[in-house]
């Protein structure tokens, strides 16, 4: 019976391990696009950039 | 832009293709890709070369660059009507190729005014800022951004 018990236990404690925790990094990446460096150079110029109201 | 434009087709739900016929039959691509800034894309405009790869870069003098330029445009016009709430950012490739665009906006301004608002980003001392695009002003532009008026 103790025997039983313990292998519910392990049994509980393997689920508990096996669930996985997903990190998702919110990060930009241009990716699929034909022209990286055109993207590449308006993220530039827009970070150094004050946008006007509405945009 | 009164040239009739090519028709186009798109391939993809942000990409655009047509052929400019000249002096040779050149296909283009215009393309939208969303920048790290919210609701702020850019426009990628350029040619396919015959190995498949793309260049922004190319002068291919085909003898019809207002047609290919309204063709742009109309597809700039489909593509923000299609999504109203985008703001439009492009430049030109080269200083020299920025220059030309900003000659033809300039031009044509008055049409693009009716239904959208245009910014111009101007480089000052140490940063950039937007200002609305004057047409009477002889000032170098880094780059446009262009949204509809709601």
């Amino acid at each position: 019976m103790a025997i039983a018990k313990k292998n519910i236990a392990k049994k509980k404690l393997n689920k508990r391990h096996s669930e996985a925790i997903v990190v998702v990094e919110s990060r930009f990446v241009a990716k699929d696009t034909l022209f990286p460096e055109k993207v590449a150079k308006a993220n530039k110029i827009l970070s150094k950039t004050k946008l006007p109201p509405g945009i | 832009m009164t040239d009739v434009p090519y028709s186009y087709k798109r391939v993809a739900p942000r990409r655009y293709i047509f052929t400019s016929v000249g002096r040779f039959e050149i296909k283009k691509v215009v393309e939208f890709v969303p920048l790290k800034v919210r609701n702020v894309v850019n426009l990628g405009f350029g040619d396919l070369l015959p190995d498949g790869s793309f260049d922004d870069k190319a002068n291919s003098n085909n003898g019809d660059i207002l047609k290919v330029l309204a063709t742009v445009v109309h597809i700039l016009k489909y593509y923000i009507s299609q999504n109203p709430e985008i703001a439009v950012f492009f430049t030109g490739s080269t200083k020299d190729r920025t220059r030309l665009y900003t000659r033809i906006i300039r031009t044509y301004y008055s049409l693009f005014a009716k239904e959208f608002v245009l910014y111009g980003i101007i480089e000052t001392d140490r940063t950039t800022e937007t200002i609305l695009f004057n047409a009477e002003a002889d000032l170098e532009y880094l780059a446009f951004l262009i949204k509809r008026i709601n």
